[in-house]
């Protein structure tokens, strides 16, 4: 009980420095760190689209099907330790550079984000899916609807809070990753996270905590809006 | 009703085999290389990676990780069971708690991980309030060592050990701890002989969700301990970086996901399959 | 030039025939739920398929709905194989047992779904049979809720008006009324009935309740362990079961002597007459229910035999001496196998 209030509160950072504001408009005014944020920002943001896309489907078909060689890829990658799935695409990316002259930028995170973060997604929308009621899609098929036409009548509307979790997820996910970012990233697409770890490995300073608290406020508020969202939408599609 | 089925995952397939399936394949092929002359990897085709992972050197490393990571687990699950024990148990705001305890996670691990450097430093929160008191004359070494690790990574994967247990628990019928209770046990044996049994598939999900990420972790070694403290993250991930021994770190990479592999065959048996 | 048609694979349909199963078998791994089961459906009519769970109904009715193929046999709609028909091609609409309304659609896009999906009818041609049907199942007003502000009752109107007005051949009713309230239950069952005979679709309903089915069925099966056992109208079923089984299912039955004989047959006391059998009894249990009274009596020969009469003035005391007496007519057939 203590542990849970603890873990929430320890997330949050005083900025003891005589509590002056200075540091959080040197954090505003750092070009470098606006540069990493949008960066951060479109790399989640592609992400997010293509994997919630990809994953909403794979989850919608192993509902349905078995897919033994996709469940297994999925779970083996979240097993995968990150530094072996960044040395990996790594590898992959040095082989396509040789092949194609594909530089190491921001569509190599983009794809080593969507790589990782598709199980997320698909476990996130596959338990919404156990949950559903099967007896729907045989009523859509049954009044005439073809089974494209009851996934996208029927099933994908129903199943719109559990993909905005999921995208808000990979969001999450992609936005705050360092490992495998740091390993495929280029020079000139730095992230985020890998400017706070530089930061961070320097050792504590106070604009390392503005930016900390700016950061986890921000995160904080969404959560709190996404889920406000999600209890609307799910009371109104209980029927 | 299949062809369409088979129509939806195709994509998701297709990432998955070249950018999961194909770049491990590479690491397997880049394995049995040499270290290059300007880093990189190149023939003869060898073994020889594979030899020095079990070097001594390579092998305290390997030790090291695993006892930090069984340390991280163990405290994991001895801290989380009471904790989803009393909420699937005794809480009312069941969702709320719940999701209190996932918050963290939500918020950037990065920052969590500062957020403890923070507190646990010499001139950090915690040693300041300490001497404030006058408990303690110096500051204690509280960071940049492997309790410090521990720390980070059981604070870290807390939730990966809670919400499996608690998913368990809560399908856990309440009327048989009642009956357990009726026939003479206290809530304390009961919790133990009747709930602790039926949670095994949770905690098993739970500790396999905790100990392979813990020993493979990077980041948390890397800040809280200060690169003192080298697991098995931080040796792969200094073999394509500075060391630049390509072949050594896919070798190290895959006898560890080999080892990963074979214990979770083992544990399957009881697990529950949750994909 | 008939028999060519025959081998084409086409049945003459006789005209009144609507649905007709064939030697359907459906087999699971493990256990074959649906065993070598015929029967045939005539325009119309209110069919019950009847039997305890797990007897094969609702497996039956899957096959009809097209949910699940047959492992083997043959299932026609109006004479036509619709073995290789998937459901949302066959005319054939179900009403769930748990109604299975969409509940991100109001009622009336509920009702619209399946007229919508097949594109036959503008938007105002189906707006007006919306509101014909939904007047039929009396919901009108409630065209824009949703189903979660509706009763269990309401619900079922829009599930029943959802699949009426897609006119189908056949309606499959899964359990409709296990769902709601028992003192609901028979003012709905009624009203179904009527329905059906206004509309004139023909209704293949599923139910474990043979009460259920007695009331509102024209033609009823009884199944058992996927096999069908005796199909019929519920009178010829009551009066002559082929089975002990089939018996026993539709009411009680007293087994005296290797006959069978219903509780409400039975009399007390004997009339001496020739088509009368009688036998001594002694009186053991006594048990009031109100409109009538259930005497257990045990016979000379130790057959045990339950009496229902109407309870009067004259006290029956338990260990009395009286007669059992009953019609020859009464008895219940004997049957060729011991079910």
């Amino acid at each position: 009980m203590v542990l849970g209030v603890f873990s929430f509160n320890a997330s949050r950072i005083a900025n003891w420095n005589g509590f002056t504001l200075d540091w959080y408009l040197q954090v505003f005014g750092d070009s470098l760190l606006w540069e990493g944020t949008l960066n951060s920002l479109i790399i989640a943001t592609a992400t997010t689209a293509i994997a919630t896309a990809l994953g909403t489907l794979a989850a919608y078909s192993l509902w349905k099907t078995k897919a033994p060689v996709l469940t297994t890829s999925l779970y083996l990658s979240l097993v995968t330790p990150e530094v072996l799935t960044g040395v990996s695409l790594l590898l992959l990316f040095q082989l396509l550079f040789r092949l194609i002259h594909l530089r190491l930028g921001m569509h190599t995170v983009i794809l080593a984000h969507v790589s990782f973060s598709l199980v997320y997604v698909v476990l996130v929308v596959l338990s919404r899916l156990r949950q559903f009621d099967r007896d729907l899609e045989d009523a859509a098929l049954d009044l005439g609807g073809t089974p494209w036409q009851t996934f996208w009548h029927v099933t994908l509307p129903l199943l719109v809070p559990g993909i905005l979790a999921a995208a808000l997820l990979c969001f999450t996910v992609s936005f705050d990753d360092y490992v495998i970012t740091s390993l495929v990233a280029g020079i000139d697409s730095q992230t985020l996270p890998m400017l706070i770890y530089a930061m961070a490995r320097k050792g504590v300073s106070p604009e390392v905590n503005a930016l900390s608290v700016l950061i986890t406020v921000v995160l904080g508020a969404l959560i709190l809006a996404a889920d406000r969202i999600e209890q609307r939408s799910s009371a109104k599609l209980k029927a | 009703m299949i062809s369409l089925s088979r129509w939806f995952r195709a994509p998701a397939e297709l990432v998955m085999l070249l950018l999961f399936y194909l770049p491990l394949a590479m690491v397997f092929g880049y394995s049995f290389l040499t270290r290059g002359a300007y880093g990189g990897a190149s023939r003869p085709v060898t073994v020889e990676a594979y030899g020095r992972v079990f070097d001594l050197l390579y092998l305290r490393i390997v030790f090291r990780s695993i006892s930090i990571a069984t340390a991280s687990t163990a405290i994991c699950l001895v801290a989380a069971f009471p904790l989803a024990f009393y909420i699937a148990r005794f809480a009312r705001a069941k969702t709320l708690l719940i999701n209190l305890v996932t918050l963290p996670f939500w918020t950037s691990f990065l920052i969590r991980t500062y957020a403890w450097m923070f507190l646990l430093r010499d001139t950090g929160l915690i040693n300041v309030v300490l001497q404030r008191i006058g408990l303690i004359s110096k500051p204690l070494p509280l960071l940049f060592n492997d309790g410090a690790v521990i720390l980070g990574l059981v604070y870290g994967y807390l939730p990966f050990m809670v919400l499996p247990i608690y998913a368990t628990l809560e399908k856990l019928d309440p009327a048989l701890l009642d009956a357990a209770e009726d026939l003479g046990a206290t809530p304390w044996v009961a919790a133990w002989k009747v709930a602790v049994p039926l949670a095994k598939p949770g905690i098993i999900a739970g500790s396999i969700l905790v100990f392979i990420p813990c020993l493979g972790a990077y980041l948390t070694p890397d800040l809280m301990g200060g690169g003192k403290t080298v697991m098995l993250g931080n040796l792969v991930q200094n073999q394509f970086t500075a060391a630049r021994d390509w072949p050594f770190g896919a070798a190290i990479s895959l006898v560890f996901m080999g080892a990963v592999f074979v214990v979770m065959r083992l544990l399957r048996n009881y697990a529950e399959d949750s994909l | 030039m008939w028999s060519k048609l025959f081998a084409v694979g086409l049945t003459i349909p006789k005209v009144n025939e609507v649905l007709e199963l064939r030697a359907v078998t459906k087999e699971f791994p493990g256990h074959r739920a649906v065993d070598d089961v015929s029967f045939v459906l005539e325009r119309g009519e209110f069919f019950s398929l009847v039997g305890p769970s797990g007897c094969g109904k609702t497996t039956t009715l899957r096959m009809v709905a097209g949910f699940e193929d047959p492992t083997s046999g043959d299932i026609f709609l109006d004479g036509l194989s619709v073995r290789d028909v998937p459901p949302y091609r066959r005319n054939v609409s179900t009403v769930f047992q748990s109604y299975a309304l969409f509940p991100h659609l109001t009622v009336t896009d509920n009702v619209a779904f399946g007229l919508a999906r097949s594109r036959k009818w503008t938007k105002a041609e189906i707006g007006a049979k919306v509101d014909r049907v939904l007047g039929t199942v009396q919901l009108t007003g409630k065209e824009s809720r949703y189903p979660r502000e509706l009763s269990g009752g309401e619900k079922q109107r829009v599930a029943l008006a959802r699949a009426l007005v897609l006119e189908p051949q056949v309606l499959l009713l899964d359990e409709p009324l296990s769902a709601l309230d028992p003192q609901v239950r028979k003012q709905i069952r009624q009203d179904l009935k009527e329905l059906q005979r206004k509309v004139g679709i023909t209704f293949l309903f599923i139910t474990h309740d043979q009460e259920e089915a007695m009331a509102v069925s024209d033609c009823m099966a009884v199944m058992r362990a996927g096999k069908l056992i005796q199909a019929g109208t519920p009178e010829t079923l009551y009066r002559q079961p082929n089975s002990a089984f089939v018996a026993e299912f539709l009411g009680e039955v007293n087994w005296i002597g290797g006959v069978g004989v219903r509780p409400e047959n039975l009399r007390l006391g004997s009339d001496g007459r020739a088509d009368w059998v009688s036998r001594e009894a002694r009186v053991e249990t006594l048990t009031f229910l109100g409109n009538r009274l259930l005497v257990g009596t045990q016979l000379s020969d130790g057959a045990h035999c339950r009496v229902e009469v109407v309870p009067s003035e004259n006290q029956l005391q338990v260990g009395q001496a009286v007669w059992v007496g009953w019609k020859k007519c009464d008895e219940l057939p004997r049957f060729e196998v011991g079910l």
